[in-house]
């Protein structure tokens, strides 16, 4: 019994971090800023509910299969965020005024001035993209 | 030579996918190996991935220090984040800064880009792979002390990562410049 | 009693995910761009697995854990996919990394510092512009050959090959370049966006008028 009372409270709180996690995503104002919310509590809410469910099945086999979920996560989630986080820098997505500091722009002004440039110089020859 | 070595190198490829298999299959029988080999070859040849160069290195023991605190770091943090979605008075602004790392190895970079996407407070936004520099986004950081103390957690990172599992021109990198903020603090710590 | 407290904690439990499933939907209907509406169904998508999890370790059985495993992929597939859709980066100009900010080839991934010192890589993209052969117009021999054997020596700027690096993964087998040179054919939509001109491109402060951070004394989003 105590080991469900465990699990329960294990589960409570990955309750509370998913909450915590909507709750950002529906406060902070920017969407850099609701994707730590979104990312950041599901990892530990999901570990907790891993180790919940390996408390009353210490069997091997549930043991390892909730090491590859939460081995995945660990690997996915920051190259999903990365991957929104860039997307919705490069374009218009980002509010300008909730950053501070900003040391990317000047970096990505001129990337992009520079593909703006290749181009330019390839449309003049031949064109992978045409139909 | 390198035929040799590389093979070996596929074979470790090969025996963690076929580990991978085994577990979720959730039992160790010889079909399930055999299968999972054969799976692992045809995986690992179908879809064609740029070979990882590793360092060849591993320290267990700054591995281990490096796994202790990336878990404290976690828990730590998560209750962070979790407190800053619920306290009434709203979060800050935000910066993104960049992250000039000592490190050049590929490998390196994306561990250190990953661990700082996992531990709150960071997420990358984006990397200049020719350059070393990782730039990332930190929630609530509107003060130069914070912005200061974000730049120093990134590169608490890359010293753990490097003592761990970095090559040796790396770490020689990291006992050239040990302390990559000083001139940013000014030298008034 | 204890039976109770079970009771009400997992009754406690249920409520939290049900709200945070909510209120993430709330920010799918709401989310000013195409991005929010992804991170929240990320998040919806975590709340399901932690219920499911919870499901799992009070109600004995543990034939659903698959199940986390194919939701967890779907979220990051999803996500993914997604950004990818949105993200202009998404045409392919050979040669360099899409959307990279050095110019920077895939032969050159075990990149040395030492070789890219001056400040933010003005010259490193004259210098790697013509190191590229036939720029734009077919993939460089050594991208064509397949990424192996790189050095990781000081005097790497191309592939040489000084000495051999540990690597773990395939010599070339299969020629990469028959995989790799399918890609340029990008669709042909891609031409048409220009920044972010997806079909939710998003608005110039993307702002739902809750505003928790400071003023903005000037909108600097039309910049780009």
């Amino acid at each position: 019994m105590i080991l469900d009372i465990i699990s329960a409270v294990l589960i409570l709180l990955g309750g509370v971090l998913s909450l915590a996690a909507a709750l950002g995503l529906l406060r902070f104002g920017d969407l850099l800023s609701r994707m730590h919310a979104s990312a950041k509590p599901q990892i530990l809410g999901l570990l907790m509910v891993a180790v919940a469910i390996a408390i009353q099945y210490p069997a091997w086999s549930t043991v390892t299969t909730l090491a590859i979920v939460i081995s995945f996560q660990l690997v996915t989630i920051p190259v999903a965020t990365h991957m929104v986080g860039r997307a919705g820098y490069r374009t218009k997505h980002l509010r300008r005024s909730m950053l501070y500091r900003d040391e990317l722009a000047e970096a990505v002004d001129r990337a992009e001035a520079r593909e703006a440039a290749w181009e330019r110089r390839r449309g003049s020859g031949t064109d992978h993209n045409d139909g | 030579m390198t035929k040799r070595r590389s093979f070996v190198q596929q074979l470790v490829l090969v025996f963690f996918l076929v580990l991978l298999w085994v577990m979720l299959w959730d039992a160790v029988s010889l079909m399930h190996i055999i299968t999972g080999i054969i799976l692992a070859f045809v995986v690992t040849r179908v879809f064609y991935l740029p070979p990882v160069v590793l360092s060849g290195r591993f320290n267990i023991i700054h591995a281990l220090s490096y796994g202790l605190w990336f878990l404290y770091s976690l828990i730590i943090a998560s209750v962070e984040v979790a407190w800053y979605a619920f306290r009434p008075r709203a979060v800050g602004a935000g910066s993104v800064i960049a992250c000039d790392l000592r490190t050049s190895s590929d490998l390196l970079m994306t561990l250190v880009a990953d661990t700082a996407s996992l531990i709150p407070g960071s997420i990358i936004v984006d990397s200049d792979r020719a350059l070393g520099v990782l730039y990332l986004h930190v929630l609530d950081c509107d003060s130069e002390e914070k912005v200061l103390a974000a730049k120093e957690l990134v590169y608490h990172i890359e010293e753990l990562l490097i003592k761990a599992l970095g090559s040796h021109r790396d770490l020689a990198a990291l006992k050239v410049n040990p302390d990559p903020m000083a001139d940013e603090r000014g030298g008034a710590r | 009693m204890s039976q109770i407290v079970l009771d009400t904690l997992i009754v406690a439990a249920s409520v939290l995910l049900a709200t945070s499933a909510i209120i993430a939907l709330y920010r799918i209907v709401r989310g000013p761009s195409i991005l929010d509406r992804m991170i929240a169904t990320d998040v919806v998508l975590a709340s399901i697995m932690c219920g499911l999890g919870g499901f799992m370790a009070l109600s004995g059985r543990t034939d659903l854990l698959p199940v986390l495993i194919v939701l967890a992929m779907l979220g990051f597939v999803g996500s993914v996919s997604v950004s990818r859709y949105v993200s202009k980066s998404d045409s392919m100009t050979p040669g360099a990394e899409v959307g990279s900010l050095s110019d920077f080839s895939s032969s050159d991934w075990h990149m040395p510092k030492e070789s890219a010192d001056d400040a933010e890589g003005d010259s490193d993209t004259g210098t790697r512009q013509q190191a590229q052969s036939a720029v734009g117009e077919e993939w460089p021999d050594d991208v064509a050959r397949g990424i192996s054997d790189v050095a990781d020596g000081p005097d790497a700027i191309t592939v040489q090959e000084d000495e051999e690096p540990v690597t773990v993964g395939l010599d070339q087998g299969t020629d990469p370049g028959a995989d790799l040179s399918a890609e340029p054919v990008a669709d042909p939509d891609a031409e048409g966006e220009g920044m972010g001109t997806g079909p939710d491109s998003g608005p110039e402060d993307s702002d739902d008028g809750e505003r928790t951070g400071p003023e903005p004394e000037e909108d600097e989003g039309g910049r780009r």
